[in-house]
């Protein structure tokens, strides 16, 4: 009952403080902007996917026309080696868009995002491996990233519970209402937890109102996304807690309010800012990232010398492949030049994949061990789960890369096995030739051990300072 | 009667345990920072420079072959890295690391280290860069938010006044009590940096001036924000309003910033996709002449022109093989077309460059930020002129080989070979980075935005003193 | 009902309070009266368990402080020279918050009869505290004590900065509360003050009870001979 009244006094007390309804209207305006800055991102990845798509459609109702035509033996005013009959003609001409399109909370997070892109096209000749996903930007933007929700969440929201919470004990202390207080029969550590969990319910609840009606802003569904949006606002709700707590010990030491805003302060950069780069950094020393300029010296070295023997490649290439090899050797040959392009393609790839694939093994080893620091600091862990709800983070992109690589196979394998049986392209085949398209399941759910992880942190700090104030001390407080 | 004050602030500040407990804190940070810096910087450099020897190798070592299809092979430019970088790493993460340099394509920069780092690295790493744009101008917010503050709030002041003593010469002694303390340890730190780049082997390539006008850069950075300190703290009433403004401008100028500009200028000035831009490229090169098809209507043009031009009337007579002639004039059209692209990408950047300027009116960060990077080779405006270099060489490589195969070979005779003593005689790729007069030059406009904010703020703080009341 | 037991503490070796003995019965008012630090609050705050004494004991009915925090804290009402409460709550909201905390339960028209009791005028209740003075600050301190049903009162100087009436009606109703069986402990200043309302004055000095007498045994003027004669 002591409890309800607290209660009940503390809202009225937060009611009627100006200050809240002016912070909470300041995080719903920084909130609907960077949901609007995460809606233009959006619509940046997805409007050249959306065109280079209908691109595609065109280019291949026009194709098939052309294939019609040319089938018919009527004139076109193609070059011969555009000849849409010409197998390699369609697989390097006819490229399918493997876009990698925006999930559908994308929005909330930037991540990795501007540092790749969402669209390439695996061709014929090319090599899926060497194919580049960067995006063209201003480095200097990549460096000061976005002004996303992201970022609201990770390191504006930490400092607006710090400002609701720092001096809720001190500023009784200095105004004098605190001698009454503690001359109460009541628990001082369950009299400030009660307020602070007064304040906890006050700001979740402006909190969670302010990220989903920012999300609605931007017309997203909330309800058709229930469940990714249920799982943020519960990653957000851990890691306030977290603060919470933190403020919790702070405001039990006892000292001034200025010195409670000064350790606060100090913590938030400690936690948000400096951990984070420390654990990077320890990440960079300890398990550096295998060298990129050493693989292109051994990749160059391994191409030079397959070109080499590039002569008797497609002898040996047949022996390889027998089932490839012209049953009848009188046929006449469609594509001589070609079946030895790959060949020699085959046999670089040869030289040269073991070194990718070595690399790229070395980097996931390094990743995985990284990502096992995130656990270190509440702020990596809540960035992880925004990334992952978001669709944007590494894990993602770099099972994008190896889908897209497994594709320019599948093409590979649509197009070589024709060309060697001397084929031409028919009309009806454009319409089953293999397309992309990207599988989210494919990738590692972390959001489970994350939350577990952050709601471990929201509760160590409570739970922490009841053992360390089991017996308060006010004299301590009052006297200091 | 300044200094007197200024002694007396400074040994407040020192026997003050919030300053020594940060300031011992930013010290260590600054120290590793600096030192696995230099760890980092002997790294890569050690990396490119094995790599560049080994591509230089794979070049020259070329068997004898078609000077095209050795322009097809290519070769790599590495982008060094320069000993400040130790103090401040700028964009390096976010630009790659080498250009492929190949016949007919002006290849982007590739391999940018944040694409093979987790999203951690976002948050930033442990530079001092990170230190002493981030942290410090905090350390000062936290040591002088209440230094006059606390004197209203205790009553000092009234006492003070009551001596006689000019509110000026109280604030340029609480002044110089908040910037002397953290200038000496800036100072130390420079030191320090001073002689680990002294002790470094490629000395070569280090200025001594440049690490003096960075640490003046950094010096005006910290007089702004004690300026700004002092302000807030002669007009706020209370301690605690003092600290909230100033922390709130710390995250406006510092995070807030940096983050809005960022997002405005991607919404006014775009840089088109890779897709966009190849398209375009492709778009243009569609038009014109293409190297490898002589059925083309610009190469047919070009035939008649030279052929008219020798007094022939087939391409055979010609005292050159036209084929190589006219690769060499494709790619010379190609390169026209990519500089006209680039010159496009770079009005943008440019565009985009000066928006970061005028928002610099708002935050002291940003032209800190930027002039440190400058002058630690590692902002944008220096991967572009790498890239442009690289691109020159690319062209004096392709005329080289373009020439031997026009020169050496006849009409329709693809089976040329040419001398491997060829290879050779294209010297390596020497890339020299812009002159540091250039780099200043450049950043003219930074240097005046960092001054003007230390004038302004000068000026507002010496108004709000005169003004001080109890 | 109030009881210190050759009660001291100290800080850092410098004694705040030596030996103190003193028992205060349902219905006394016992006034202590001393010198600035000479160790008035200190029992106070010693009562209240806001510090830990570093010798001897006090207590409250039939409990130590020190082992019966909360149970004491259930008998005894404090209010502070200065009483502060929260300025954005009215004074009826004040006390109902307060009385909460100890555990009672009140109706408006019940918390309301209180503040009528404690001499609060009745067009005040509903007003925020931010507008009341100090008089009206500790009348709205009276009532959460009354509220509260407590045994024991504790007052640091609670007439300091008081003007003389609103002094004198506080008089008045420590001397109700008292006839009620309320044991009062009263750390003051004012000589006439003690004299009128207190039933026994001690005198302190140096953290040392140096003198203890009832108010009958003594006229005014011999009072403030005798305190003067201890401070000198």
């Amino acid at each position: 009952m002591a409890n309800r009244q607290q209660f009940k006094y503390e809202w009225l007390g937060l009611l009627r403080d100006r200050w809240v309804l002016i912070l909470s209207l300041l995080l719903l305006l920084v909130c609907i902007y960077a949901a609007y800055n995460g809606k233009e991102k959006v619509a940046e990845r997805n409007q050249p996917i959306a065109k280079a798509m209908d691109e595609m459609k065109a280019s291949d109702e026009q194709y098939k026309a052309l294939i019609d035509s040319v089938a018919q033996g009527l004139k076109t005013n193609l070059p011969a080696w555009q000849n849409p009959q010409r197998l390699n003609v369609i697989g390097q001409r006819a490229a399918r868009v493997a876009a990698f399109e925006s999930q559908p909370l994308a929005l909330v997070s930037t991540g990795q995002s501007d540092l790749f892109t969402h669209l390439v096209k695996p061709r014929l000749y090319g090599e899926a491996l060497t194919l580049g996903f960067s995006e063209l930007s201003n480095p200097v933007q990549l460096l000061f990233g976005n002004f996303d929700l992201a970022f609201v969440c990770i390191y504006l929201l930490p400092l607006l519970i710090l400002a609701f919470s720092y001096n809720v004990l001190s500023a009784e202390k200095e105004s004098g209402a605190l001698r009454l207080t503690l001359a109460q029969p009541i628990q001082v550590t369950q009299w400030l937890l009660n307020k602070l969990l007064l304040r906890f319910v006050v700001l979740a609840v402006i909190v969670v109102i302010a990220f989903n009606v920012s999300l609605m802003t931007t017309g997203l569904n909330v309800v058709s996304e229930f469940s990714p949006v249920m799982k943020i606002t519960l990653a957000l709700l851990a890691y306030m807690l977290f603060w919470f707590g933190l403020s919790f010990w702070v405001n039990l030491r006892g000292q001034s309010s200025g010195s409670n805003a000064v350790v606060l302060v100090s913590l938030w950069v400690l936690i948000v800012l400096l951990i984070p780069a420390m654990i990077s950094q320890l990440a960079n020393n300890l398990y550096p990232v295998p060298s990129r300029v050493g693989m292109i010296s051994e990749l160059r070295y391994a191409e030079a010398e397959a070109q080499k023997n590039a002569n008797q490649i497609l002898e040996s290439y047949y022996r390889d492949h027998p089932e490839l090899a012209p049953t009848d050797t009188s046929a006449q040959k469609l594509y001589p030049f070609w079946l030895s392009y790959f060949a020699s393609q085959d046999e670089i790839r040869k030289a040269v994949n073991p070194i990718l694939s070595e690399y790229e093994s070395q980097l996931h080893k390094q990743q995985q061990t990284v990502d096992q620091l995130r656990f270190l600091s509440p702020a990596v862990l809540l960035q992880n789960i925004f990334n992952e709800s978001a669709g944007t983070s590494s894990r993602h992109y770099n099972s994008y890369r190896q889908q897209v690589v497994v594709f320019a196979g599948e093409w590979k394998n649509y197009f070589l096995p024709r060309m060697f049986r001397n084929e031409l392209m028919k009309k009806e085949w454009m319409d089953e030739l293999p397309h992309f398209s990207f599988d989210a399941n494919k990738i590692e759910k972390q959001y489970t051990a994350d939350v577990l992880a952050l709601l471990l942190y929201g509760f160590a700090g409570f739970v922490l300072s009841f053992l360390l104030y089991r017996n308060y001390v006010t004299e301590k407080v009052l006297l200091t | 009667m300044v200094l007197k004050i200024a002694s007396k602030e400074m040994k407040e500040v020192l026997r003050d345990g919030r300053f020594r407990v940060l300031s011992a804190l930013c010290l260590v940070l600054l120290l590793v920072a600096v030192f696995s810096g230099k760890r980092y910087y002997e790294h890569v450099n050690a990396q490119h420079r094995d790599a560049a020897e080994k591509e230089r190798l794979n070049w020259v070592s070329q068997d004898a072959k078609n000077p095209h299809s050795a322009a097809h092979y290519g070769t790599h430019a590495f982008k060094p890295k320069y000993p400040m970088s130790l103090i401040d790493q700028g964009v390096d993460k976010y630009t790659g690391v080498s250009i492929y340099l190949e016949a007919h394509v002006r290849n982007e920069a590739q391999f940018m280290a944040a694409q093979d780092q987790t999203a951690l690295s976002r948050f930033g790493d442990l530079t001092p860069d990170f230190i002493l744009l981030f942290l410090l101008p905090l350390l000062i917010i936290l040591v002088g938010f209440n230094a006059i503050t606390r004197e209203k709030e205790n009553g000092t002041l009234r006492l003070l006044q009551s001596m006689g003593i000019s509110p000026l010469n109280l604030a340029l002694g609480k002044w110089l009590g908040i910037f002397i303390p953290v200038a000496a340890l800036l100072a130390f730190i420079f030191l320090l940096a001073a002689w680990l780049l002294n002790n470094l082997s490629d000395f070569g390539t280090f200025s001594l001036s440049a690490l003096l006008i960075l640490f003046s850069v950094y010096l005006l950075y910290y007089a702004v924000f004690s300026n700004l300190v002092l302000i807030v703290s002669a007009w706020a009433k209370k301690s605690s309003i003092a600290f909230v403004i100033l922390l709130s401008a710390w995250i406006v100028a510092c995070l807030g910033m940096p983050k809005l500009t960022t997002n405005l200028a991607n919404t006014l000035y775009p840089y088109p996709t890779q897709q966009e831009f190849m398209e375009a490229v492709n778009e243009d090169k569609k038009k014109g002449l293409d190297g490898h098809d002589p059925w083309n209507d610009a190469a047919k043009k070009l035939e008649q022109e030279v052929l008219a031009e020798h007094g022939v009337d087939s391409v055979h007579k010609l005292p050159f093989n036209f084929d190589g002639y006219l690769m060499q004039k494709g790619e010379e059209h190609e390169a026209e077309i990519f500089f006209k692209h680039y010159e496009h990408l770079k009005e943008i950047y440019e565009k985009q460059s000066s928006l970061y300027k005028n928002a610099a009116i708002l935050s002291p960060f940003l032209p800190a930020r930027f002039l440190s990077m400058a002058l630690c080779r590692t902002d944008y405006h220096s991967h572009w002129h790498f890239s442009d270099e690289a691109e020159k060489y690319r062209l004096h490589m392709m005329n080289a080989l373009n020439m031997d195969f026009a020169d050496n070979s006849t009409y329709g005779d693809w089976s040329y070979k040419s001398n491997p003593e060829l290879w050779a005689k294209i010297e390596p790729f020497d890339y020299n980075p812009p002159t540091y007069a250039s780099v200043l030059a450049f950043n003219a406009g930074n240097f005046t935005v960092l001054i003007f904010w230390f004038l302004i703020s000068g000026v507002v703080l010496v108004y709000r003193c005169k003004k001080l009341k109890v | 009902m109030l009881e210190a037991r050759n009660l001291s503490k100290s800080y850092n070796g410098t004694a705040a309070l030596q030996g103190l003995n003193l028992l205060v019965k349902p219905g006394d008012i016992f006034c202590l009266l001393g010198a600035n630090g000479a160790g008035k609050t200190t029992t106070i705050n010693l009562f209240l368990n806001f510090i830990e004494p570093s010798g001897g004991e006090a207590v409250i009915g039939e409990y130590r402080v020190t082992d019966a925090p909360l149970e004491t804290k259930k008998l005894l009402a404090y209010i502070p020279e200065n009483l502060m409460l929260y300025p954005n709550l009215t004074g009826i909201e004040n006390l109902d918050y307060f009385s909460s905390l100890a555990g009672k339960k009140y109706n408006q028209q019940e918390l309301g009869k209180f503040l009528a009791e404690a001499g609060l005028q009745e067009d005040a209740h509903a007003k925020r505290i931010n507008t009341y003075s100090k008089g009206m600050r500790q009348k709205v301190g009276i009532a959460i004590s009354l509220a509260k049903q407590a045994k024991v009162l504790l007052l640091d100087e609670p007439t300091s900065g008081l003007d003389p009436k609103a002094s004198n009606e506080f008089a008045a109703l420590l001397k109700k509360l008292s006839q009620q069986g309320v044991a009062t402990l009263m750390a003051t200043h004012d000589l006439f003050r003690a004299k009128e309302t207190g039933t026994h004055i001690g005198i302190m000095k140096e953290g040392k009870l140096v003198e203890t007498l009832t108010t009958e045994q003594i006229n005014h003027a011999d009072l403030e001979k005798l305190y003067l004669q201890h401070m000198n």
